[in-house]
Protein backbone atom coordinates (compact mmCIF):
# COMPACT_ATOMS: atom_id res chain seq x y z
CA UNK A 1 0.00 0.00 0.00
CA UNK A 2 0.84 3.83 -0.97
CA UNK A 3 0.14 4.54 2.67
CA UNK A 4 2.57 1.87 4.33
CA UNK A 5 5.84 3.08 2.35
CA UNK A 6 8.42 5.21 4.23
CA UNK A 7 6.37 4.59 7.14
CA UNK A 8 8.50 5.62 10.28
CA UNK A 9 11.17 8.37 7.82
CA UNK A 10 7.74 10.86 9.18
CA UNK A 11 8.90 10.51 12.76
CA UNK A 12 12.46 10.40 12.04
CA UNK A 13 12.23 13.68 10.48
CA UNK A 14 10.86 15.30 13.09
CA UNK A 15 13.47 13.48 15.46
CA UNK A 16 16.07 15.03 13.00
CA UNK A 17 14.39 18.38 12.99
CA UNK A 18 14.43 18.33 16.89
CA UNK A 19 18.08 16.87 17.34
CA UNK A 20 19.18 20.18 14.93
CA UNK A 21 17.01 22.50 16.50
CA UNK A 22 18.66 21.76 19.79
CA UNK A 23 22.01 21.51 18.07
CA UNK A 24 22.08 24.63 16.98
CA UNK A 25 20.59 26.45 20.30
CA UNK A 26 23.25 24.23 22.00
CA UNK A 27 25.76 26.22 19.69
CA UNK A 28 23.90 30.05 20.32
CA UNK A 29 24.55 28.93 24.04
CA UNK A 30 28.24 28.12 23.75
CA UNK A 31 28.52 31.54 21.68
CA UNK A 32 26.98 33.18 24.23
CA UNK A 33 29.00 31.51 27.21
CA UNK A 34 32.12 33.00 25.53
CA UNK A 35 30.85 36.03 24.91
CA UNK A 36 29.51 36.72 28.61
CA UNK A 37 33.11 35.55 29.85
CA UNK A 38 35.01 38.04 28.12
CA UNK A 39 32.57 41.03 28.55
CA UNK A 40 32.22 43.25 31.34
CA UNK A 41 33.93 45.46 33.81
CA UNK A 42 36.82 43.79 33.47
CA UNK A 43 37.76 43.97 29.40
CA UNK A 44 39.99 41.27 28.42
CA UNK A 45 40.40 40.53 24.81
CA UNK A 46 39.73 36.28 23.28
CA UNK A 47 43.63 35.72 23.57
CA UNK A 48 44.17 37.32 26.92
CA UNK A 49 41.18 35.07 28.12
CA UNK A 50 42.49 31.89 26.19
CA UNK A 51 46.33 32.10 27.43
CA UNK A 52 45.14 33.32 31.26
CA UNK A 53 42.63 30.36 31.86
CA UNK A 54 44.70 27.64 30.07
CA UNK A 55 48.45 28.83 29.71
CA UNK A 56 49.94 31.32 32.35
CA UNK A 57 48.84 33.60 35.14
CA UNK A 58 46.99 36.97 34.40
CA UNK A 59 45.55 38.66 37.52
CA UNK A 60 43.19 40.04 35.39
CA UNK A 61 41.77 36.57 33.73
CA UNK A 62 42.08 35.65 37.62
CA UNK A 63 39.66 38.09 38.24
CA UNK A 64 37.41 36.72 35.82
CA UNK A 65 37.65 33.38 36.76
CA UNK A 66 36.94 33.97 40.19
CA UNK A 67 34.32 36.25 39.62
CA UNK A 68 32.22 35.84 36.25
CA UNK A 69 32.94 32.58 35.37
CA UNK A 70 30.36 31.30 38.57
CA UNK A 71 28.50 33.60 37.63
CA UNK A 72 28.06 32.73 34.08
CA UNK A 73 27.65 28.67 34.74
CA UNK A 74 25.16 29.37 37.65
CA UNK A 75 23.22 31.61 35.23
CA UNK A 76 23.28 28.78 32.92
CA UNK A 77 22.69 25.97 35.62
CA UNK A 78 19.69 27.87 36.93
CA UNK A 79 18.13 28.93 33.94
CA UNK A 80 18.04 25.36 32.53
CA UNK A 81 16.36 24.04 36.06
CA UNK A 82 14.25 27.01 35.80
CA UNK A 83 12.97 26.46 32.33
CA UNK A 84 12.55 22.14 33.11
CA UNK A 85 10.70 22.98 36.41
CA UNK A 86 8.27 25.23 34.25
CA UNK A 87 7.64 22.58 31.62
CA UNK A 88 6.97 19.61 33.89
CA UNK A 89 4.80 21.59 36.28
CA UNK A 90 2.99 22.76 33.05
CA UNK A 91 2.64 18.94 32.13
CA UNK A 92 1.97 18.17 35.38
CA UNK A 93 -0.64 20.18 36.58
CA UNK A 94 -2.15 20.19 32.46
CA UNK A 95 -1.84 24.14 32.99
CA UNK A 96 -0.14 26.47 30.44
CA UNK A 97 -0.16 29.28 32.95
CA UNK A 98 2.26 26.85 36.02
CA UNK A 99 5.16 28.39 36.80
CA UNK A 100 7.04 27.77 39.94
CA UNK A 101 7.45 31.75 40.92
CA UNK A 102 3.55 32.48 39.90
CA UNK A 103 2.29 29.42 41.58
CA UNK A 104 4.22 30.35 44.93
CA UNK A 105 6.65 27.57 45.03
CA UNK A 106 9.51 30.16 44.52
CA UNK A 107 8.07 31.94 47.17
CA UNK A 108 8.32 29.43 49.59
CA UNK A 109 11.96 27.26 48.26
CA UNK A 110 13.12 31.26 49.02
CA UNK A 111 11.78 32.01 52.58
CA UNK A 112 12.88 28.65 53.93
CA UNK A 113 16.33 28.85 52.41
CA UNK A 114 16.18 32.14 53.75
CA UNK A 115 15.76 30.74 57.65
CA UNK A 116 17.85 28.51 57.78
CA UNK A 117 20.78 30.69 55.96
CA UNK A 118 20.03 33.14 58.71
CA UNK A 119 19.42 30.71 62.12
CA UNK A 120 21.36 27.94 61.10
CA UNK A 121 24.17 29.22 59.25
CA UNK A 122 25.94 26.06 59.47
CA UNK A 123 23.51 24.59 57.48
CA UNK A 124 24.27 26.93 55.20
CA UNK A 125 25.48 24.45 52.32
CA UNK A 126 22.26 22.23 52.76
CA UNK A 127 20.31 25.70 51.93
CA UNK A 128 19.12 23.79 48.69
CA UNK A 129 17.81 20.76 50.61
CA UNK A 130 15.86 23.21 53.06
CA UNK A 131 14.28 25.38 49.77
CA UNK A 132 13.33 21.98 48.56
CA UNK A 133 11.37 20.94 51.44
CA UNK A 134 10.12 24.22 51.80
CA UNK A 135 9.25 24.11 47.65
CA UNK A 136 7.82 20.61 48.30
CA UNK A 137 5.02 22.34 51.57
CA UNK A 138 4.26 24.42 49.18
CA UNK A 139 3.53 22.82 46.41
CA UNK A 140 1.26 20.49 48.88
CA UNK A 141 -0.04 23.16 50.20
CA UNK A 142 -1.20 24.78 46.69
CA UNK A 143 -2.54 21.71 45.62
CA UNK A 144 -4.75 21.20 48.53
CA UNK A 145 -6.11 24.59 48.32
CA UNK A 146 -6.92 24.48 44.45
CA UNK A 147 -8.51 20.66 44.54
CA UNK A 148 -11.79 21.05 43.95
CA UNK A 149 -13.06 17.91 42.20
CA UNK A 150 -10.54 18.55 39.90
CA UNK A 151 -7.50 21.36 39.71
CA UNK A 152 -9.03 24.62 38.14
CA UNK A 153 -6.28 25.89 36.54
CA UNK A 154 -7.30 29.60 37.73
CA UNK A 155 -7.55 28.36 41.11
CA UNK A 156 -4.45 27.59 41.32
CA UNK A 157 -2.95 30.63 40.39
CA UNK A 158 -5.30 32.32 42.15
CA UNK A 159 -3.28 30.52 45.80
CA UNK A 160 -0.13 30.34 44.33
CA UNK A 161 -0.50 34.59 44.35
CA UNK A 162 -1.68 34.19 48.29
CA UNK A 163 0.99 31.65 49.12
CA UNK A 164 3.82 33.97 47.18
CA UNK A 165 2.70 37.05 48.70
CA UNK A 166 3.03 35.75 52.57
CA UNK A 167 6.25 33.94 51.56
CA UNK A 168 7.33 37.36 50.68
CA UNK A 169 6.05 38.85 53.53
CA UNK A 170 7.10 36.92 56.29
CA UNK A 171 11.03 37.13 54.59
CA UNK A 172 10.31 41.27 54.53
CA UNK A 173 9.29 40.90 58.27
CA UNK A 174 12.27 38.60 59.33
CA UNK A 175 14.89 40.19 57.30
CA UNK A 176 13.73 43.82 56.32
CA UNK A 177 11.66 45.15 54.00
CA UNK A 178 14.53 45.65 51.28
CA UNK A 179 14.36 41.89 50.60
CA UNK A 180 16.28 38.71 51.92
CA UNK A 181 20.17 39.49 52.19
CA UNK A 182 21.04 36.07 51.65
CA UNK A 183 19.90 35.38 48.02
CA UNK A 184 20.49 38.28 46.11
CA UNK A 185 20.51 37.31 42.25
CA UNK A 186 23.30 36.57 40.01
CA UNK A 187 25.97 38.94 41.47
CA UNK A 188 28.65 37.97 43.59
CA UNK A 189 27.83 33.89 42.66
CA UNK A 190 30.85 32.18 43.52
CA UNK A 191 32.13 28.84 42.73
CA UNK A 192 31.16 27.67 45.94
CA UNK A 193 27.46 28.33 44.70
CA UNK A 194 28.50 26.12 41.23
CA UNK A 195 29.21 23.46 43.91
CA UNK A 196 25.70 23.59 45.71
CA UNK A 197 23.89 24.16 42.74
CA UNK A 198 25.48 21.54 40.49
CA UNK A 199 24.64 18.50 42.65
CA UNK A 200 20.82 19.05 42.12
CA UNK A 201 21.61 20.05 38.54
CA UNK A 202 22.75 17.06 37.46
CA UNK A 203 20.33 15.06 39.47
CA UNK A 204 17.21 17.11 38.34
CA UNK A 205 18.09 17.39 34.62
CA UNK A 206 19.03 13.62 34.30
CA UNK A 207 15.68 12.61 36.27
CA UNK A 208 13.98 15.43 33.69
CA UNK A 209 15.32 14.19 30.66
CA UNK A 210 14.45 10.29 31.74
CA UNK A 211 11.18 11.49 32.44
CA UNK A 212 10.32 13.26 29.33
CA UNK A 213 9.14 10.58 27.83
CA UNK A 214 6.46 10.14 30.38
CA UNK A 215 5.09 13.43 30.30
CA UNK A 216 3.59 12.94 27.34
CA UNK A 217 1.42 10.39 28.52
CA UNK A 218 -0.26 13.30 31.06
CA UNK A 219 -1.42 15.23 27.94
CA UNK A 220 -4.08 12.37 27.90
CA UNK A 221 -6.54 11.73 29.89
CA UNK A 222 -6.00 10.62 33.41
CA UNK A 223 -8.41 7.57 32.11
CA UNK A 224 -7.09 7.06 29.10
CA UNK A 225 -3.46 6.69 30.60
CA UNK A 226 -5.14 4.37 33.21
CA UNK A 227 -6.77 2.54 30.76
CA UNK A 228 -2.99 2.05 28.90
CA UNK A 229 -1.86 0.99 32.36
CA UNK A 230 0.18 4.16 33.48
CA UNK A 231 -0.45 5.19 37.23
CA UNK A 232 -1.13 8.67 36.14
CA UNK A 233 -1.62 10.22 39.85
CA UNK A 234 2.01 8.67 40.75
CA UNK A 235 3.79 9.91 37.53
CA UNK A 236 2.01 13.36 38.19
CA UNK A 237 3.77 13.08 41.61
CA UNK A 238 7.20 12.30 40.46
CA UNK A 239 6.95 14.88 37.64
CA UNK A 240 6.03 17.26 39.99
CA UNK A 241 8.93 16.72 42.58
CA UNK A 242 11.54 16.93 39.83
CA UNK A 243 9.81 20.06 38.82
CA UNK A 244 9.81 21.67 42.79
CA UNK A 245 13.09 20.20 43.22
CA UNK A 246 14.81 22.16 40.04
CA UNK A 247 12.99 25.20 40.73
CA UNK A 248 13.77 25.19 45.02
CA UNK A 249 17.54 24.44 44.39
CA UNK A 250 17.96 26.80 41.91
CA UNK A 251 15.78 29.47 43.97
CA UNK A 252 18.07 28.81 46.90
CA UNK A 253 21.29 30.13 45.04
CA UNK A 254 19.50 33.07 43.11
CA UNK A 255 16.55 33.84 44.51
CA UNK A 256 13.22 33.92 42.96
CA UNK A 257 13.28 34.98 38.87
CA UNK A 258 10.23 34.62 38.03
CA UNK A 259 8.41 33.96 34.39
CA UNK A 260 11.33 32.33 33.13
CA UNK A 261 9.84 29.13 33.75
CA UNK A 262 6.57 30.06 32.02
CA UNK A 263 8.15 31.93 28.87
CA UNK A 264 10.51 29.08 27.84
CA UNK A 265 8.23 26.21 27.62
CA UNK A 266 5.85 28.23 25.57
CA UNK A 267 9.06 29.34 22.97
CA UNK A 268 9.81 26.26 23.28
CA UNK A 269 6.57 24.43 21.89
CA UNK A 270 6.59 26.98 19.53
CA UNK A 271 9.67 25.73 17.60
CA UNK A 272 9.80 22.03 18.80
CA UNK A 273 6.28 21.17 19.07
CA UNK A 274 4.79 19.19 22.30
CA UNK A 275 6.90 16.04 22.14
CA UNK A 276 8.48 15.80 25.30
CA UNK A 277 11.27 13.78 23.80
CA UNK A 278 12.32 16.77 22.25
CA UNK A 279 10.59 19.52 23.92
CA UNK A 280 12.61 19.15 27.49
CA UNK A 281 16.49 19.06 25.88
CA UNK A 282 15.20 22.08 23.92
CA UNK A 283 13.47 24.04 26.90
CA UNK A 284 16.54 22.91 29.26
CA UNK A 285 18.91 24.96 26.55
CA UNK A 286 16.64 27.89 26.24
CA UNK A 287 15.95 28.48 29.91
CA UNK A 288 19.86 28.31 30.05
CA UNK A 289 20.15 30.68 26.88
CA UNK A 290 17.48 33.27 27.80
CA UNK A 291 18.91 33.33 31.73
CA UNK A 292 22.11 34.12 30.55
CA UNK A 293 21.08 36.51 28.08
CA UNK A 294 19.12 38.43 30.49
CA UNK A 295 22.07 38.61 33.19
CA UNK A 296 24.75 39.42 30.31
CA UNK A 297 22.80 42.13 29.13
CA UNK A 298 21.45 43.35 32.53
CA UNK A 299 25.55 43.51 33.13
CA UNK A 300 26.02 45.35 30.31
CA UNK A 301 23.08 47.61 28.68
CA UNK A 302 23.84 50.19 31.62
CA UNK A 303 27.65 49.49 32.91
CA UNK A 304 28.82 50.13 35.64
CA UNK A 305 25.35 49.73 37.01
CA UNK A 306 23.42 46.80 36.70
CA UNK A 307 20.17 45.95 35.94
CA UNK A 308 19.27 42.21 37.59
CA UNK A 309 18.34 39.50 35.31
CA UNK A 310 15.18 38.99 37.33
CA UNK A 311 13.70 42.55 36.92
CA UNK A 312 14.69 41.86 33.22
CA UNK A 313 12.42 38.75 33.05
CA UNK A 314 9.86 40.38 35.05
CA UNK A 315 9.60 43.43 32.74
CA UNK A 316 9.36 40.73 29.69
CA UNK A 317 6.98 38.57 31.51
CA UNK A 318 4.86 40.43 32.73
CA UNK A 319 2.94 41.28 29.34
CA UNK A 320 3.95 37.69 28.55
CA UNK A 321 1.77 36.50 30.92
CA UNK A 322 -1.46 38.69 30.24
CA UNK A 323 -1.36 37.95 26.45
CA UNK A 324 -1.36 34.11 27.98
CA UNK A 325 -4.50 34.92 30.13
CA UNK A 326 -6.31 36.90 27.64
CA UNK A 327 -6.04 33.88 25.00
CA UNK A 328 -6.69 31.34 28.02
CA UNK A 329 -4.81 28.89 25.93
CA UNK A 330 -4.85 24.88 26.43
CA UNK A 331 -1.97 22.00 26.53
CA UNK A 332 -4.14 19.59 24.07
CA UNK A 333 -7.67 20.83 23.08
CA UNK A 334 -10.05 18.56 23.25
CA UNK B 1 -13.05 -18.48 24.41
CA UNK B 2 -11.17 -18.19 27.42
CA UNK B 3 -9.77 -14.95 28.71
CA UNK B 4 -12.31 -12.57 28.54
CA UNK B 5 -15.46 -14.13 30.96
CA UNK B 6 -16.06 -10.65 32.71
CA UNK B 7 -18.56 -10.88 36.15
CA UNK B 8 -19.82 -8.16 37.83
CA UNK B 9 -21.33 -9.10 41.41
CA UNK B 10 -23.39 -7.46 43.64
CA UNK B 11 -21.62 -4.05 42.75
CA UNK B 12 -22.04 -1.06 44.96
CA UNK B 13 -20.80 2.22 44.30
CA UNK B 14 -21.35 5.86 45.36
CA UNK B 15 -19.34 9.23 45.39
CA UNK B 16 -17.63 10.57 48.72
CA UNK B 17 -20.71 11.91 50.60
CA UNK B 18 -23.34 11.24 47.87
CA UNK B 19 -26.07 9.17 47.78
CA UNK B 20 -25.82 5.64 45.57
CA UNK B 21 -24.53 5.40 42.31
CA UNK B 22 -24.97 2.08 41.80
CA UNK B 23 -26.85 -0.59 44.27
CA UNK B 24 -26.07 -4.60 44.00
CA UNK B 25 -25.25 -4.72 40.55
CA UNK B 26 -24.92 -8.02 39.24
CA UNK B 27 -24.23 -9.43 35.68
CA UNK B 28 -22.11 -11.38 33.13
CA UNK B 29 -21.09 -10.23 29.94
CA UNK B 30 -21.85 -12.50 27.27
CA UNK B 31 -17.98 -13.78 25.86
CA UNK B 32 -18.09 -13.04 22.26
CA UNK B 33 -21.03 -11.02 22.29
CA UNK B 34 -21.86 -6.89 21.91
CA UNK B 35 -23.49 -5.92 25.06
CA UNK B 36 -24.73 -2.43 25.53
CA UNK B 37 -25.81 -0.49 29.09
CA UNK B 38 -28.80 1.47 28.37
CA UNK B 39 -30.21 3.93 30.86
CA UNK B 40 -31.43 7.48 31.62
CA UNK B 41 -29.04 10.00 32.38
CA UNK B 42 -27.23 10.38 35.16
CA UNK B 43 -28.26 5.94 35.71
CA UNK B 44 -24.35 4.90 36.72
CA UNK B 45 -23.68 3.77 32.92
CA UNK B 46 -20.33 5.98 33.09
CA UNK B 47 -19.46 4.56 36.55
CA UNK B 48 -20.23 1.41 35.79
CA UNK B 49 -17.88 1.64 33.24
CA UNK B 50 -15.33 2.88 35.18
CA UNK B 51 -15.73 0.67 37.96
CA UNK B 52 -15.30 -1.88 35.52
CA UNK B 53 -11.96 -0.16 34.33
CA UNK B 54 -9.79 0.13 37.45
CA UNK B 55 -10.79 4.20 37.36
CA UNK B 56 -12.91 3.91 40.25
CA UNK B 57 -12.42 1.21 43.49
CA UNK B 58 -16.36 -0.29 44.60
CA UNK B 59 -18.02 0.22 47.79
CA UNK B 60 -19.03 -3.41 47.93
CA UNK B 61 -19.00 -6.20 45.14
CA UNK B 62 -16.40 -6.78 42.90
CA UNK B 63 -15.41 -7.48 39.34
CA UNK B 64 -14.32 -10.80 37.82
CA UNK B 65 -12.50 -11.58 34.89
CA UNK B 66 -11.72 -14.41 34.76
CA UNK B 67 -13.02 -15.27 38.07
CA UNK B 68 -10.20 -13.20 39.25
CA UNK B 69 -11.33 -10.02 41.41
CA UNK B 70 -9.44 -6.64 38.91
CA UNK B 71 -8.58 -4.97 42.14
CA UNK B 72 -5.71 -8.00 42.81
CA UNK B 73 -4.73 -7.44 38.93
CA UNK B 74 -2.14 -4.96 38.31
CA UNK B 75 -3.22 -2.38 36.50
CA UNK B 76 -0.10 -3.00 33.42
CA UNK B 77 -1.54 -6.58 33.28
CA UNK B 78 -5.10 -5.40 33.04
CA UNK B 79 -4.32 -3.14 29.74
CA UNK B 80 -3.60 -6.14 28.31
CA UNK B 81 -6.94 -7.87 28.86
CA UNK B 82 -9.36 -5.03 28.29
CA UNK B 83 -9.05 -1.62 26.96
CA UNK B 84 -11.45 1.47 27.01
CA UNK B 85 -12.43 4.14 24.60
CA UNK B 86 -13.57 6.64 27.13
CA UNK B 87 -16.19 9.65 26.02
CA UNK B 88 -14.03 12.06 26.52
CA UNK B 89 -10.27 11.81 24.59
CA UNK B 90 -7.63 14.60 24.83
CA UNK B 91 -4.38 14.61 22.63
CA UNK B 92 -1.93 17.29 21.91
CA UNK B 93 -2.58 18.88 18.59
CA UNK B 94 0.66 17.84 16.80
CA UNK B 95 0.45 14.25 17.97
CA UNK B 96 0.69 12.16 14.81
CA UNK B 97 -1.93 9.52 14.74
CA UNK B 98 0.52 6.90 14.07
CA UNK B 99 1.77 8.05 17.55
CA UNK B 100 -1.30 7.89 19.38
CA UNK B 101 -1.98 4.24 18.41
CA UNK B 102 1.02 3.16 19.14
CA UNK B 103 0.31 4.22 22.97
CA UNK B 104 -1.99 1.06 22.96
CA UNK B 105 1.50 -0.76 22.48
CA UNK B 106 2.48 0.94 26.28
CA UNK B 107 1.17 -2.05 28.65
CA UNK B 108 3.43 -4.33 26.78
CA UNK B 109 6.44 -1.89 26.84
CA UNK B 110 9.27 -1.79 29.68
CA UNK B 111 12.51 0.29 30.27
CA UNK B 112 14.45 -2.47 29.60
CA UNK B 113 12.41 -3.69 26.66
CA UNK B 114 12.69 -1.63 23.12
CA UNK B 115 10.01 -1.77 20.48
CA UNK B 116 9.28 -5.12 18.80
CA UNK B 117 8.79 -5.95 15.20
CA UNK B 118 4.92 -7.41 16.85
CA UNK B 119 4.69 -4.05 18.45
CA UNK B 120 4.90 -2.06 14.80
CA UNK B 121 2.66 -5.15 13.27
CA UNK B 122 -0.28 -4.59 15.87
CA UNK B 123 -0.52 -1.09 15.64
CA UNK B 124 -0.53 -0.82 11.39
CA UNK B 125 -3.57 -3.51 11.89
CA UNK B 126 -5.01 -1.36 14.43
CA UNK B 127 -4.87 1.41 12.04
CA UNK B 128 -6.20 -1.13 8.93
CA UNK B 129 -9.26 -2.41 10.65
CA UNK B 130 -10.12 1.02 11.61
CA UNK B 131 -9.49 3.22 8.01
CA UNK B 132 -7.69 5.23 9.05
CA UNK B 133 -3.70 3.47 7.72
CA UNK B 134 -3.76 6.49 4.93
CA UNK B 135 -3.94 9.12 7.49
CA UNK B 136 -1.31 7.61 9.86
CA UNK B 137 0.62 10.69 9.14
CA UNK B 138 -1.67 13.32 10.16
CA UNK B 139 -1.55 15.04 13.26
CA UNK B 140 -4.68 14.83 15.71
CA UNK B 141 -5.49 18.32 15.42
CA UNK B 142 -6.13 17.77 11.89
CA UNK B 143 -8.95 15.32 12.17
CA UNK B 144 -12.58 15.25 11.89
CA UNK B 145 -14.40 13.92 15.02
CA UNK B 146 -15.04 10.80 12.90
CA UNK B 147 -11.53 10.40 12.95
CA UNK B 148 -10.34 11.15 16.24
CA UNK B 149 -13.21 8.12 17.23
CA UNK B 150 -11.09 6.01 15.14
CA UNK B 151 -7.77 6.46 15.95
CA UNK B 152 -8.81 6.43 19.63
CA UNK B 153 -10.06 3.05 18.86
CA UNK B 154 -7.48 1.64 16.81
CA UNK B 155 -5.30 2.95 19.84
CA UNK B 156 -7.58 0.23 22.33
CA UNK B 157 -7.05 -2.49 19.38
CA UNK B 158 -3.64 -2.08 19.52
CA UNK B 159 -3.66 -2.75 23.42
CA UNK B 160 -4.45 -6.24 22.36
CA UNK B 161 -7.49 -7.52 24.40
CA UNK B 162 -9.87 -9.18 24.35
CA UNK B 163 -12.49 -7.20 25.77
CA UNK B 164 -13.31 -3.89 24.68
CA UNK B 165 -15.57 -1.12 26.79
CA UNK B 166 -16.68 2.02 24.98
CA UNK B 167 -18.44 4.75 26.38
CA UNK B 168 -21.04 6.31 23.85
CA UNK B 169 -18.33 5.79 21.46
CA UNK B 170 -21.37 7.82 18.68
CA UNK B 171 -22.22 10.63 20.76
CA UNK B 172 -20.17 13.72 19.12
CA UNK B 173 -20.60 12.13 15.89
CA UNK B 174 -22.50 13.32 12.69
CA UNK B 175 -25.27 10.27 11.44
CA UNK B 176 -22.47 9.23 8.80
CA UNK B 177 -19.77 8.67 11.47
CA UNK B 178 -22.25 6.81 13.86
CA UNK B 179 -23.06 4.35 11.72
CA UNK B 180 -19.83 3.57 10.66
CA UNK B 181 -18.36 3.41 13.75
CA UNK B 182 -21.06 1.05 14.99
CA UNK B 183 -20.18 -0.69 12.24
CA UNK B 184 -16.64 -0.80 12.82
CA UNK B 185 -17.06 -2.02 15.94
CA UNK B 186 -19.58 -5.00 15.05
CA UNK B 187 -16.99 -5.99 12.40
CA UNK B 188 -13.95 -6.07 15.49
CA UNK B 189 -16.65 -8.06 16.92
CA UNK B 190 -17.82 -10.63 14.26
CA UNK B 191 -13.90 -10.70 12.63
CA UNK B 192 -11.85 -10.25 15.24
CA UNK B 193 -13.44 -12.39 18.13
CA UNK B 194 -13.68 -9.11 20.57
CA UNK B 195 -16.06 -9.49 23.81
CA UNK B 196 -17.50 -5.87 23.64
CA UNK B 197 -19.36 -3.68 26.32
CA UNK B 198 -20.74 -0.19 24.72
CA UNK B 199 -22.68 2.70 26.52
CA UNK B 200 -25.25 3.59 24.17
CA UNK B 201 -28.02 7.04 24.37
CA UNK B 202 -29.77 5.84 21.27
CA UNK B 203 -32.33 2.87 21.78
CA UNK B 204 -32.62 1.64 17.87
CA UNK B 205 -28.58 1.66 17.69
CA UNK B 206 -28.63 -0.80 20.44
CA UNK B 207 -31.58 -2.42 19.24
CA UNK B 208 -29.16 -3.06 15.46
CA UNK B 209 -25.84 -3.44 16.96
CA UNK B 210 -25.87 -5.57 20.11
CA UNK B 211 -26.77 -9.78 20.85
CA UNK B 212 -27.42 -8.31 24.20
CA UNK B 213 -28.64 -5.04 26.43
CA UNK B 214 -28.73 -4.15 30.09
CA UNK B 215 -31.28 -1.46 31.20
CA UNK B 216 -29.46 0.38 34.31
CA UNK B 217 -32.52 2.30 36.25
CA UNK B 218 -30.96 4.37 38.98
CA UNK B 219 -28.13 2.15 39.66
CA UNK B 220 -30.05 -0.99 39.33
CA UNK B 221 -29.99 -3.55 36.44
CA UNK B 222 -33.95 -3.54 35.31
CA UNK B 223 -33.45 -6.12 32.64
CA UNK B 224 -30.75 -8.49 30.63
CA UNK B 225 -30.98 -10.14 27.55
CA UNK B 226 -31.25 -10.00 23.86
CA UNK B 227 -32.29 -6.81 22.48
CA UNK B 228 -35.91 -8.15 21.53
CA UNK B 229 -36.80 -9.27 24.75
CA UNK B 230 -35.77 -6.48 26.66
CA UNK B 231 -37.08 -3.81 24.64
CA UNK B 232 -40.68 -3.15 25.28
CA UNK B 233 -42.83 -0.12 25.13
CA UNK B 234 -43.11 -0.79 29.25
CA UNK B 235 -39.11 -1.15 29.57
CA UNK B 236 -38.70 1.75 27.99
CA UNK B 237 -41.40 3.35 30.04
CA UNK B 238 -39.68 1.95 33.17
CA UNK B 239 -36.17 2.66 31.81
CA UNK B 240 -36.35 6.26 30.38
CA UNK B 241 -40.06 7.31 32.20
CA UNK B 242 -41.63 7.90 28.56
CA UNK B 243 -44.22 5.45 26.49
CA UNK B 244 -42.64 5.20 22.61
CA UNK B 245 -43.89 2.94 19.98
CA UNK B 246 -42.21 0.05 19.50
CA UNK B 247 -41.93 -1.83 15.91
CA UNK B 248 -41.13 -4.96 14.04
CA UNK B 249 -41.10 -5.95 10.62
CA UNK B 250 -39.50 -8.96 8.86
CA UNK B 251 -36.92 -9.73 11.98
CA UNK B 252 -35.77 -6.10 12.37
CA UNK B 253 -37.00 -4.40 15.49
CA UNK B 254 -37.53 0.03 16.26
CA UNK B 255 -38.37 2.29 18.85
CA UNK B 256 -39.78 5.72 17.29
CA UNK B 257 -38.04 8.60 19.87
CA UNK B 258 -40.96 10.83 19.04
Amino acid sequence: MNSHSGRGSAPWSRVWRGGAACALLALLTSGLFLLALKSGSIAVSWGELWRGLFVEYNPRVAAVYDLRFPRVVVALLAGAMLAASGLFLQAALRNPLADPGIIGIAGGAAFTAALVGAFFPMLYFSKPLFAFIGGILSFLLIYRLAWKGSLDPVRIILVGVAVSATCAGLSAALFGAGANPLISGLVQRSWGDVRQLSLYAATGILAALLLAPACNYLALEDRTARGLGINADLLRGVVSAVAVMLASAATAIIGVVGFLALIAPHMARRFVGSDHRILTPFCLLLGAFVLLAADTLGRLVAAPAEIPASVLMNVVGGPFFIILLQRGERIGRS
Amino acid sequence: MAGHKLTVENLSFSYAGAAPVLRNVSFTLRPGGVTTLLGANACGKTTLLLLMSKNLKPNGGRVLLDGRDIATIRLKDFARQAAVVHQKNTAPDDLSVERLVAYGRIPYSSLFRGRKAEDGERVAWAMEATGIADIARQTMGALSGGQRQRAFIAMALAQDTKLLFLDEPTTFLDMRYQVETLRLIRELNVKHGLTILMVLHDINQALMYSDEVIGLKDGMVLAQGPPAAVVTEDAILALYGVRLPVRGEGGRMWVLPV
